[in-house]
């Protein structure tokens, strides 16, 4: 498999959804390419095996502080062993994929960051142009086959 | 004067919770209890909510098992409509019943109790946890990792998500399934049944290790309860109710599960938001009893699949009376759910477009039962005129084994806990007493950050005199 992008987010608590509306786009945009998304709450251990059989992963996130619709990048190394499995960090599922597939890709990190983190199915204006923007990129970067996603 | 330890919260199960236990001045264990210390008032909440909401509702009490709460409250609709719902419709909802039952085992089994098993009880807890077990053996690790991902897999194949799909509807399901889904969910099985069968067997091996945890885990007589077959076999979807003692003796029998009320007694207890059930007819707190895996084997003459016959061989011949055992008998359920799952697949009928029945409400009273992956569960709604809900209540699973886990806490703490001197593996003993019974105590309002734990011991005049920190 070439490229895995998992969009993380919950969509009842405004703009903490960004990471999985971007998922959602990105599922309908890159439909047939050899690209996997996942769309979802929260991150999970059965995640570590679509991981490890990818060449290239993006996870999306929503960040709380800094400028709503702010888009940051960085690059992830495996690290970490958290004691609890509920509040998995896209580090920590890398260094699960290692540990027990016996390989990570390389991976970035988009933060997205949110304003209004309350009870609404809605994201902020800004924030939702920022999720568009990073989706688009993505889908750029994607449609060049190339091997970074920064695009 | 005594002093009182307290273990907040209890770790590696689903929810919130807590453990005291009392101590004398001797530092020996004189009392214990489990706290449930979230409240969800689900029961209240919904009333005056149109009756077809119900099982959207009610399927968010958790996260874990929210097709659980899908399925019963579906069922408790069915009653409202008063529908017969289509052959296959049942069928289907069976399916994703049994999908749902292996996928949180998986959980339970790999993920939360697999530590103590492999790595020890005494282990340093930076390393007994999923991740230390990737360590020693990754390939079991995996074996999990692909047995959850099965389960999650033909639920979001059959209802389109992995939690809270709302594919089951009050009358029957949303959509038939198709022949490309159908034969997808075939190609995993054997896999993962392979892998079922492996750990089954490895784990039968394992369990002479833990003779001192087998004898004072929740040990002792209770009652035990959950749906039966026909067959005498196991029945996770319908059935009827059967309560089963200790010493074998059939209290209750063909009981339908609507009737449930004339048997169990509910009560609340002050030092908890989990409500105690209690078997009726012994009365309040002697008619304890206990459901989920090791209680539904105790109470059928065997599961009914191939493998999970065999395994249940292996099950007879242990003391079936303690709760170290529910560790033993999930594993036989996978195997069970996985396998029954391909029997219901190669049903000809399977694939047919009759899946739901339509009616307006015929009816002002209705009860769905249905075994969750923790023991049986009952919704029982009533309506008005309107089919607004006037009158909810839910038993969840985790509550009927409510004085058992209360019973089970002390029963551990006196063998294990030593107040004079604390050690971390005295307390995880006790917390994992409660892990065997892999209550679910509402996911939904999930943690934030780090789960501390603190043990202080404190001597009559306020001294901290010792402390167990993770």
């Amino acid at each position: 498999m070439g490229t895995l992008i998992i969009g993380i987010g919950n969509t009842l608590r405004g703009d903490d959804g960004a990471g999985q509306e971007a998922a959602l786009l990105l599922a309908d945009a890159l439909a047939g390419d050899t690209v996997e998304v996942i769309a979802c709450h929260q991150l999970t251990l059965e995640m570590s095996e679509p991981l490890a059989r990818a060449t290239t992963a993006v996870f999306i996130d929503a960040e709380y502080g800094g400028a709503a619709g702010e888009i940051r990048l960085r690059s992830l190394v495996p690290t970490g062993a958290d004691l609890f499995t509920h509040d998995l960090i896209p580090e920590t599922l890398l260094s699960a994929a290692l540990a027990l597939y016996g390989h990570a890709p390389e991976a970035w990190l988009y933060t997205i960051c949110g304003e209004d983190f309350g009870y609404k199915d809605a994201l902020t204006a800004s924030v939702d142009a920022a999720v568009h923007q990073v989706v688009a990129r993505l889908v750029a970067a994607c449609s060049r086959a190339i091997d970074s996603p920064i695009g | 004067m005594t002093n009182t330890i307290t273990i907040d919260p209890v770790t590696r199960i689903e929810g919130h919770s807590k453990i005291t236990i009392q101590l004398d001045d001797a530092g020996k264990v004189t009392d214990a209890h489990f706290h449930v210390t979230q409240m969800r008032g689900f029961e209240k909440f919904v009333e005056g909510r149109p009756f077809h909401e119900m099982p959207s509702l009610t399927a968010r009490t958790c996260g874990i098992c929210p097709v659980s709460h899908l399925l019963a409250s579906a069922k408790a609709c069915d009653g409202l409509l008063a529908v017969r719902i289509p052959p296959t419709a049942t069928k289907l909802r069976k399916i994703m019943n049994l999908a749902q039952i292996a996928q949180s085992h998986a959980l339970s089994f790999f993920y939360l109790s697999a530590p103590d098993l492999l790595l020890g009880m005494d282990a340093d807890p930076a390393q007994r946890n999923i991740f230390g077990l990737m360590n020693v053996n990754p390939e079991l690790v995996r074996g999990g990792v692909k047995l959850r991902q099965t389960g999650q897999q033909i639920i979001e194949l059959l209802g389109g998500k992995r939690v809270h799909p709302s594919w089951i509807v009050p009358g029957g399901v949303s959509e038939p399934l198709t022949e490309e889904k159908r034969d997808r969910i075939l190609a995993m099985l054997p896999e993962a049944i392979g892998l079922a069968w492996t750990t089954y067997e490895w784990y039968a091996e394992e369990v002479e290790r833990f003779k001192d945890e087998i004898e004072s885990f929740a040990n002792f007589p209770t009652l035990f309860m959950g749906l039966v077959s026909p067959r005498n076999t196991l029945a996770m979807y319908g059935g009827d109710l059967r309560v089963v003692a200790s010493n074998g003796a059939v209290l209750e029998d063909r009981r339908p599960a609507e009737e449930y009320a004339e048997i169990i007694g509910e009560k609340v207890e002050p030092f908890s938001y989990l409500k105690s059930p209690y078997y009726k007819p012994i009365g309040y707190p002697s008619g304890i009893y206990r459901v989920g895996p090791l209680a539904r084997l105790n109470i059928v003459g065997h599961p009914g699949t191939r493998l999970a016959d065999a395994a249940f061989e292996g099950f007879k011949k242990l003391d079936r009376q303690s709760s170290f055992h529910y560790h033993y008998a999930r594993l036989i359920e996978i195997l069970y759910c996985l396998e029954r799952t391909e029997q219901l697949l190669h049903e000809p009928d399977i694939l047919s477009k009759h899946v739901r029945a339509e009616a307006k409400p015929n009816a002002e009273e209705g009860v769905g039962v249905s075994e969750a992956p923790r023991g049986t569960l009952i919704h029982h709604y009533r309506i008005n005129e309107d089919g607004l809900i006037t009158y909810a209540n839910l038993i969840i699973a985790t509550g009927h084994n409510s004085l058992a886990m209360d019973r089970g806490v002390l029963q551990v703490a006196k063998r294990f806990v030593n107040g004079a001197h604390l050690q971390e593996s005295m307390l995880n003993r006790v917390e994992a007493v409660i892990r065997a019974y892999d209550p679910c105590l509402s996911c939904s309002t999930h943690a934030v950050g780090q789960m501390p734990l603190e043990i202080n011991l404190v001597a009559p005049d306020g001294e901290v005199i010792d402390t167990v920190r993770r």
